[in-house]
């Protein structure tokens, strides 16, 4: 009868340790798993927003700063040069817009503007 | 009796493992938390957007820093606060964190600047471009390039580089 419940109790501390050692080695998985999300936090999906015109009122300052100044100036073998110097920028990824349908937009606001 | 033990040893059990996994997970959200988020590159591109602003709004350089085509060297002296930008240190062992250097060219000579300005700590600019595993401690650069004339037909190339590195706010 004592041995009897012995082996009951035998059986029941080892599903508790069993179970113990299950929560603990899940919880320890989860903050494994936590410290890799944590290693993937990134802005990059968020910079678009970030750089967007509803944030700095326009996009891609730089490149309408350059357009603004091509469509001020008379010469015409100085727009030529910036032709070709902006064309090499574009061509190395520097701008988020394309030259040309920057140029014609900035061109049709002065237009607008003019009149 | 022995009931009323076995009772007592079960909550306590109880209790030891409703601590762990309370405990589990404050440290994973502790631990996803603590991590920050490297926001250097946006900054430094946020920055350099802000001086391109500064020195050139709407595509005319400032007249504080061109007029009649002869360059202003005492704009130099209050770039910064001009520029409504703080590089102040931090603390103690702080020696700044950002740079901004400007090169302004003339078209015809695109090698050459012919006038500079600069704000900031100048010992991060020897790091920028260094691409190794320990890169991200590092600093972030960025760099701006456009084109602004001056209050006459002078055209000019600006070449803004900024550099953020702020590494222990950053990276962990």
């Amino acid at each position: 009868m004592l041995n009897k419940f012995r082996k009951a109790q035998i059986g029941e501390t080892t599903t508790w340790l069993v179970a113990t050692i299950l929560i603990v080695v899940i919880l320890l998985f989860f903050i494994f798993g936590s410290s890799l999300l944590a290693a993937t936090k990134d802005l990059k999906p968020f910079k678009n927003a970030l750089f967007s015109g509803s944030t700095f009122g326009d996009e891609d300052l730089v490149l309408k700063k350059s357009i603004m100044t091509y469509y001020a100036v008379s010469s015409e073998d100085i727009r030529t040069r910036m032709d070709f110097e902006l064309s090499k920028l574009e061509s190395s990824g520097e701008f988020n817009l394309k030259i040309n349908e920057t140029k014609f937009r900035i061109r049709n606001d002065l237009k607008k503007l003019k009149d | 009796m022995n009931k009323r033990g076995g009772d007592k040893l079960i909550s306590i059990y109880w209790f030891i493992i409703l601590t762990l996994i309370a405990g589990g997970v404050i440290a994973m959200v502790s631990i996803f938390y603590s991590s920050p988020y490297d926001v250097r590159e946006v900054e430094s591109e946020i920055l350099g957007m802000k001086v391109a602003d500064c020195i050139s709004p709407a595509g005319i350089l400032d007249t504080r820093l061109i007029s009649a085509g002869g360059w202003r060297p005492e704009f130099q002296d209050n770039f910064l606060s001009r520029c409504r930008l703080n590089f102040d240190p931090r603390g103690e062992f702080d020696f700044g964190q950002y740079y901004v250097g400007i090169e302004f060219y003339s078209l015809n000579n695109l090698k050459a600047p012919m006038f500079e300005l600069f704000g900031g700590n100048q010992n991060w600019v020897d790091d920028c471009g260094i691409e190794d595993v320990e890169s991200k401690k590092l600093v972030k650069c960025s760099e701006d390039n456009f084109f602004a004339r001056d209050n006459q037909e002078g055209v000019y190339f600006v070449k803004i580089l900024s550099i953020v590195r702020n590494t222990e706010r950053n990276v962990k």
